[in-house]
């Protein structure tokens, strides 16, 4: 079933353009992400979804609605999150929860939220009071309160320390696991290795690419390099004759092998054939940050040539 | 929307600086002039002091708290959070103003119940006129705070306008001194400002006497205008 359907989304904003043509669809029960650099367009676009703003052209569709015509009815079935939105300092944990609840039709039992999410013993603390990842908690509470079948959480864990942002990830998680679709907008690349089912890259206000993770790694970043110290002199000729080794370079003692499929193993063989052993072994296994750094980073300037980049770059001005 | 006025009522309860300012200073007021003047001589003057006492505090609530938390609400984003739940911002302004419209009353009705029980100034002369007068001044000074709400562009800015129109207006407004006391230049131009309206609207009342129809227009043209500016003009982020 599909929750989240978006075709051809465009928003300006005066002569800006923020998105440009976006197009994804997400699937019941996952976890979807948006990366992009700042300004890419990430927010507008979660906020079109959402209902918050009127898409120039484009069609949106969201649990079976038009956003902006039937933006109350979808927002009784949603949880949002904003970015930068606050609560009255003076009101307490409890209070925010009853108060939100009384906004939805058949809200969540909030007691039981709180003792879910382990901030029963801040039930009386007012807003202002909460630590950063207590007021995050909080946050994810008020956009659960209303048995939402999705929800939207957008730059959640910015400003956390890295102890309370994993915490998070497993709320999120958890989120997921009682059957609640999740859109997740963040610049963490951890974050969306981590949570992410699916991920969609956007730059300057359109598609760089959609697919898993790891599927965007091995797309955007094959190659991988292993790096050791033989314990015996090594004909280069034995690995660069290997079908998995691209590059092979020596510096002093120091040997760095550049491959794709299954390197380690087929250099690993070779040396243990050779009765090499390798010592300092070190495998660079390219993360989601590069793949990001090499999907987003060359588009700036115009080339656009990215492996999995969608067709020609348009340079459009960052906000 | 119940919920959201019974939170909004708390939070104004939690704020020192509005009890204060709305209830306490009135009151005090009212009783520093009823132990220096002693009233009951009847002198058209003793019409100033409890007037002023209900000015100030509803001055106060309507240019400078309404405002500092509205446009306070904007910039942390929680009109912007109200805006992804199923109820309109709208509603969270809505209870505010309900709110401050209870405080208001609760205001006037002390400083009346304190000042003639306890002081001995007299009664209002004309209910009906001191009721009116109360409402269509509740309403210009709110409007006078939502237009300010919607220029400001955060809680401090909305807080110095505030503070500064209220000043202006308590002195045109023959707040601060007895309008009787005032050139008469500065007197005409308070006929026509909101808090001066209202005033002379107060003491005209609380005389017996009908309220010019000037004053009573003045009060309806602000709240009526302002206020249809304000929802014109007013930004939710």
């Amino acid at each position: 079933m599909t929750v989240i359907d978006v075709r051809n989304l465009r928003k300006e904003y005066g002569p800006h353009v923020a998105v440009d043509d976006v197009s994804f669809s997400v699937e019941h029960g996952e976890i979807f992400g948006i990366l992009g650099p700042n300004g890419a367009g990430k927010t507008t676009t979660v906020e079109c979804v959402e209902g918050l703003r009127r898409a120039d052209a484009g069609t949106l569709e969201v649990l079976g609605l038009d956003p902006h015509a039937d933006g109350k009815r979808l927002r009784r079935r949603i949880g949002i999150q904003l970015q930068e939105s606050q609560i009255p300092e003076r009101l307490k944990v409890w209070e925010a929860l009853d108060l939100h609840s009384s906004f939805y039709d058949t809200p969540t039992d909030w007691g039981r939220l709180l003792d879910d999410w382990g901030l029963a013993a801040k039930r009386d603390t007012p807003f202002a009071k909460l630590s950063g990842g207590q007021k995050q908690r909080l946050f994810i509470m008020l956009a659960l309160v209303g048995s939402p079948e999705l929800v939207v959480l957008d730059e959640l864990t910015t400003g956390l320390d890295p102890q309370a942002r994993r915490d998070t990830w497993e709320l999120i998680e958890r989120v997921r696991a009682g059957g609640v679709t999740v859109l997740l907008v963040t610049h963490f690349m951890e974050e969306a290795e981590r949570l992410c089912d699916r991920v969609m890259v956007i730059d300057a206000g359109r598609v760089v690419a959609v697919d898993s993770p790891s599927g965007l790694i091995s797309r955007a970043v094959p190659e991988q390099r292993v790096r050791f110290r033989p314990s015996a002199p090594l004909d280069e000729r034995l690995l660069t004759g290997l079908p998995e080794v691209t590059r092979v370079s020596m510096t002093g003692t120091r040997v760095e092998v550049s491959g794709n499929g299954d390197l380690l193993h087929a250099v690993t063989s070779v040396l243990a054939r050779h009765r090499i052993v390798a010592a300092d072994l070190r495998v660079d296994q390219p993360s989601l940050d590069d793949a990001f750094v090499a999907l987003t980073a060359s588009r700036p300037h115009g080339s656009g040539g990215s492996p999995g980049a969608s067709e020609g770059a348009s340079d459009h001005r960052r906000g | 929307m119940t919920a959201l006025t019974k939170y909004e009522l708390k939070l104004f309860l939690r704020d020192p600086a509005a009890t204060l300012i709305v209830l306490v200073l009135p009151v005090g007021i009212v009783a520093l002039f009823g132990v220096v003047m002693s009233p009951g001589g009847g002198d058209a003057i003793e019409t100033f002091f409890p007037s002023a006492a209900i000015a100030l505090g509803l001055g106060q609530l309507g240019m400078n708290l309404l405002p500092s938390t509205m446009a306070g609400y904007r910039e942390k984003g929680i009109l912007r959070r109200m805006a992804g739940t199923p109820v309109h911002p709208a509603a969270l302004l809505g209870a505010q103003l309900v709110v401050g419209a209870l405080f208001a009353l609760v205001s006037m009705a002390l400083v009346v119940a304190v000042g003639v029980v306890a002081f001995g100034f007299g009664p209002p002369g004309s209910i009906p006129a001191f009721l009116l007068t109360f409402v269509l001044g509740v309403m210009s000074l709110f409007a006078v705070g939502l237009l300010v709400a919607s220029i400001a562009p955060s809680g401090r800015v909305a807080t110095g306008i505030g503070v500064a129109v209220f000043f202006v207006s308590i002195v045109f407004g023959g707040v601060f001194m007895p309008v009787e006391s005032l050139p008469a230049f500065i007197a005409d131009v308070g006929d026509f400002t909101p808090l001066g309206a209202f005033m002379r609207a107060l003491r005209a009342s609380w005389a017996g006497a009908w309220p010019e129809p000037l004053h009573l227009g003045v009060m309806a043209v602000v709240a009526l205008g302002f206020s249809l500016l304000s929802a014109k003009m007013f930004r939710w982020e």
